[in-house]
């Protein structure tokens, strides 16, 4: 990562692609051992997505959770929205620099919800940044999702004070999605090892700084079918209240939803999560400030 | 005489190689119903045509033309007359295979179809399937019944992708190269879409209706890109391997009797269909 940070510090050339394109020689070019891309557009590294940032500033968002808890089904459940619908809400979805990243996301998706269970998730040697462009009216709009590996939070961000200093993302991310699922929150043993390692995470991106930049702060509990019983209702409620306390502790919780990630089909709640997200391109676009803008301070750094 | 680089792309089994041999046949054979003419005189013969001719033969004989084991790029040269301009054009098509285009995902990229990509001035891009792929959710609800059995996954390869998100990559990656003067988007297998031409579909709803992000992506990078529909083969072709022999041949005389009188081969555009498979190429010039 370090080595790669002063690549970026040194490549002054002027970006390649064309308005339309991802140029694959410099895509290839940009690619490092120990990377897994694999295709044109696949998802970007933090080395590699300063090539497709243009002249748009974009809106980075990023999803912080640990394993298993559904941050790339909820990334590509959005993109099989766009694909499908070609918008969400007023926003037409009309490019993106990392298509094969979304599709990387679905395939391990729906091979998790086939009838045979299969080993796969995001590992934390694959891409992370994942883009979207949309054209509101006559104005374009540029979204990044920073969805890392959940192994990467869970294991080596709670453990580790300098690999959370050296995501440069995280720091200067204006916006930030805490992932959490709740069959964490729904059994009191399950709880309190989350809390635990959840209450580690957050130390560790407070001593990194990552809360002194102005930011907003979501909670998004995903797999909320999973609350069938009055117990486990009661016990998610309780529980859900001191994770809320533990975040409010670093900043005010903007917007809380509660979702089904892995459905499409009559799921309100996931739709304006979506919205919610593509929007927050027009209210941060209008408060852009240099502190947080995380794109000159990739460059800057 | 002008001359014209057209680059006619698209993933395997889109149609390319149906297309090229239909236009050879019709241009030669039913000169009244095509508006542009082959300028056939000795000295304007194309150089070589035992390409054209092996695509235009199986064409006429109804076999699908598979060419996943043949060598890379064969060239096509054209030349060509406008009826109603008088105007002269030497056209000029690799006939790239389609894996050739669909390596383009894998990254790995062929250096003679980048060149023949900056050296085109238009671009004819093929597509035969567009859906932006199905997730077993989307129309019920039992998606997180997860069954015990745990397997290892197999890689993703690029032919697992939607194939709308294969288009919109190889077109993107297309457009990265050259700033095409004119792109003709064509829907392919035409034929399935308005039930052998019977039944009036504008290509452009179709697209726009069926994969509506790929059809953003077209609209939004392409603005001036016209969207046809080809049907190269005519109709879907039936298995002829002597079972029904009944049947197959009153499929071969059918089709035989249609590609005589210069009614097989079709090209939808907005709401019209023509038999005149030269349409896409004037539309590019």
């Amino acid at each position: 990562m370090e080595q790669n940070k002063i690549d970026l510090i040194q490549t002054d050339s002027p970006k390649t692609q064309s308005s339309a394109g991802v140029n694959a020689e410099s895509f290839l070019s940009s690619q490092k051992e120990g990377s897994s891309s694999r295709f044109y557009c696949d998802a970007l590294y933090d080395y590699s997505i300063n090539n497709v940032i243009g002249s748009l500033v974009p809106h980075l968002i990023t999803l912080v959770g640990f394993s298993e808890i559904g941050k790339s089904t909820f990334v590509s459940s959005m993109y099989h929205e766009l694909m499908i619908n070609g918008c969400i809400g007023e926003y037409q979805f009309i490019d993106s620099d990392t298509f094969a990243g979304f599709e990387r996301r679905a395939y391990v998706r729906n091979a998790k919800i086939s009838p045979e269970r299969r080993l796969a998730r995001t590992t934390n040697q694959e891409g992370y940044f994942l883009t979207m462009e949309f054209i509101k009216g006559h104005e374009q709009k540029k979204l990044i999702i920073s969805d890392r590996s959940g192994e990467t939070y869970q294991k080596v961000y709670t453990s580790d004070l300098n690999a959370v200093k050296k995501d440069v993302a995280l720091i200067n991310s204006p916006h930030i999605i805490f992932f959490i699922d709740v069959s964490s929150l729904m059994n009191d043993t399950e709880f309190l090892s989350f809390k635990d390692s959840f209450g580690l995470l957050l130390t560790r991106m407070q001593q990194a700084d990552v809360f002194v930049n102005r930011k907003t702060l979501d909670i998004l509990f995903n797999q909320s079918d999973k609350l069938v019983t009055d117990k486990q209702k009661k016990i998610f409620e309780e529980n859900a209240v001191t994770i809320k306390q533990m975040i409010k502790e670093h900043g005010n919780i903007s917007q809380e939803f509660n979702i089904i990630s892995n459905r499409m089909v009559d799921n309100e709640g996931l739709n304006n999560v979506f919205k919610y997200m593509v929007s927050s391109c027009d209210a941060f676009n209008e408060d852009v400030v240099e502190n947080v803008d995380w794109v000159s301070s990739f460059l800057k750094d | 005489m002008s001359e014209i680089k057209c680059l006619i792309a698209g993933l395997p089994s889109s149609g390319k190689s149906t297309y090229i041999g239909a236009l050879w046949y019709n241009l030669r054979n039913l000169k009244s119903v095509i508006d542009m003419e082959l300028i056939d005189s000795p000295e304007n013969l194309p150089e070589n045509i035992i390409h054209l001719n092996g695509l235009s033969d199986n064409w006429i004989r109804i076999k699908k033309i598979d060419r996943t084991n043949s060598n890379a790029a064969d060239n096509v040269q054209l030349n060509l007359v406008h009826k109603g301009s008088n105007e002269i054009i030497r056209l000029n098509v690799p006939d790239f295979l389609g894996e050739t285009f669909q390596s383009i995902i894998d990254l790995q990229n062929d250096k003679k179809l980048q060149l023949w990509c900056q050296d085109s001035e238009s671009l004819l891009y093929m597509m035969n399937e567009i859906s932006p792929g199905q997730f077993e959710d989307d129309n019920h609800h039992d998606s997180d019944e997860i069954n015990d059995e745990v397997h290892t996954m197999p890689d993703l390869q690029s032919k697992d992708m939607t194939p709308a998100t294969q288009n919109i990559m190889i077109l993107k990656y297309l457009l990265s190269q050259k700033a095409f003067k004119k792109v003709v988007i064509a829907l392919t297998w035409w034929d399935e879409a308005t039930q052998n031409g019977k039944t009036i579909v504008d290509p452009e709803h179709h697209l726009q209706s069926t994969s509506p992000a790929l059809y953003n992506f077209i609209k939004y990078h392409i603005p001036s890109a016209k969207i046809v529909g080809i049907s190269g083969q005519g109709r879907k072709y039936i298995e002829v391997d002597g079972k029904n022999p009944e049947l197959e041949k009153a499929f071969i005389d059918e089709m035989a009797k249609m590609t005589k009188e210069g009614k097989r081969a079709f090209v939808g555009i907005g709401n019209q269909i023509s038999y005149d498979l030269s349409l896409p190429i004037h539309l590019l010039i």
